[in-house]
């Protein structure tokens, strides 16, 4: 960008002087002549140095500045203003970063200080800064996983500078701290396998079969078949249960799914073909938009702005052996995924398997070791 | 040779170029201006010179290579 000078030049056979400006090689971008004796001249601003040199008679006075120079010149008297915005905007945009409140929505206190105390650790707490979608996708993911017994749902939420924590406690079916009085019966049919009675009379034995609702620990207290009185069961029975899960597993399978990596790249097309341009790390599979950026009307060529989400690409193809195993892993997850610290598988079996519509069913029994407590109201 | 002397104009625009516009003459690669007043302007080129006629003709851009002149044109002339 050049800097141009208007100057405003005065005096008697100004084409003399214009005469003169040309034989110093003096560029005149523009000549506006406003009467016979006075003239507007567009210069460099290199050459007005020259023009002072060479006036004589001649009258001149800069009345105006184009380009570069009025850029320098806007910036130079808007100095302090400019510095002052620009320091204005890093301030509020580093403030805007900043947490200045984590906020727990919760009735009770030690759920939202015990809350506050758990994001402490993965530096969600006040006057830190702001994490990414994907650092909070990642700390309710740890959160739930390490406290699964306990928070049932947890969600962050960022307002403006603050956090909101929304969450619920899991409900676990241990008996109510009130007056009432309870019995502890069997929550399914199942084989007795272990008895923590810490209140009650224990009625049944281990490897005794019960049936759902069949008394376990009674509230009854009974000495030589006389009752002598009551009290609230407590405890936990674990049993040996049963279940038929069906699953299926297709012989052919395909998934295409998002990674969530994504990259902007810059390409250049001709006909068909895409050069992507300065893609160290291309990807292998991958979902792209495409904006043209600059379109030539006749020649099939176009500079464009490719935004590139990264694909994993899921291709199997089972055989009838691979797709029963795979089956037989998806019923154990479905049952292992209800169950506890405590509990566990004790045995599979696969009762069967066919092939139905090119998929794999399978029908596994499996015999689990699961926590059998239910408590039953004592009738008066 | 042609070939090269070809590339040497369009790369380097060495020919001499009038584009004429309503009340607007446009001289690209001029060596010199003889003379200018309000009813004519003679400006000299490698191969000759260029005379136009006209009133109120003034020089409105002047730079090492290239000229404008405007006014109301009534002819132009190469020589």
């Amino acid at each position: 960008m050049k800097s141009i000078l208007v100057i405003n030049v005065k005096g008697k056979n100004i084409e003399n002087f214009i005469k003169k400006l040309k034989n110093n090689q003096i560029e005149l971008y523009k000549i506006n002549y406003l009467n016979r004796k006075e003239v507007n001249i567009s210069i460099n601003f290199y050459d007005y140095s020259k023009i002072l040199k060479i006036k004589t008679i001649y009258e001149i006075k800069i009345i105006n500045t184009e380009g570069l120079i009025k850029i320098k010149k806007v910036l130079k008297k808007n100095m302090v203003f400019i510095f002052m915005l620009v320091i204005g905007l890093i301030t509020l945009i580093f403030l805007t970063n900043i947490i200045f409140k984590v906020e727990v929505i919760h009735n009770e206190e030690a759920v939202r200080n015990f809350i506050i105390d758990e994001l402490k650790i993965y530096g969600i707490e006040n006057r830190h800064f702001i994490k990414t979608f994907k650092q909070i996708t990642n700390i309710k993911k740890q959160i739930l996983s390490k406290h699964k017994n306990k928070i049932e749902w947890l969600e962050i939420e960022r307002k403006g500078t603050k956090y909101q924590i929304r969450l619920e406690l899991r409900k676990t079916s241990t008996a109510k701290e009130n007056h009432t009085l309870y019995h502890i019966v069997s929550k399914k049919d199942a084989i007795i396998k272990k008895i923590e009675a810490s209140s009650g009379e224990i009625v049944k034995q281990i490897n005794n079969y019960v049936k759902t609702g069949d008394l376990i620990i009674s509230g009854n207290i009974n000495l030589n078949n006389i009752l002598k009185g009551n009290v609230s069961a407590k405890g936990n029975i674990y049993g040996e249960v049963w279940y038929k899960v069906t699953a299926e597993y297709p012989l052919t399978y395909n998934e295409k799914r998002l990674t969530g990596k994504t990259k902007t790249t810059y390409a250049i097309k001709m006909l068909n073909k895409t050069i992507t341009l300065f893609d160290f790390n291309p990807y292998k599979n991958k979902q792209t938009r495409v904006s043209n950026i600059f379109e030539n009307l006749f020649i099939p060529i176009a500079f464009i702005k490719q935004k590139e989400e990264e694909l994993l690409v899921i291709e199997e193809i089972n055989t009838i052996d691979e797709a029963k195993d795979k089956a037989i892993s998806l019923a154990y997850k479905k049952i292992a995924e209800k169950l506890t610290d405590k509990e566990y598988i004790i045995n599979t079996q696969v009762l069967s398997t066919s092939i139905k519509e090119s998929k794999i069913e399978t029908i596994v029994f499996f015999t689990v070791y699961e926590n059998i407590t239910a408590y039953k109201k004592m009738e008066e | 040779m042609q070939i090269v002397n070809n590339l040497r104009n369009y790369l380097l625009e060495e020919e001499l170029k009038i584009n004429v516009f309503k009340n607007k003459v446009n001289i690209v690669n001029y060596t010199n201006i003889d003379h200018f007043d309000n009813n004519k302007v003679i400006i000299k080129h490698k191969e000759g010179s260029i005379l136009i006629n006209g009133e109120k003709l003034v020089v409105s851009k002047l730079l090492i290579d290239e000229v404008l002149v405007e006014g109301l044109i009534k002819s132009i002339e190469l020589r």
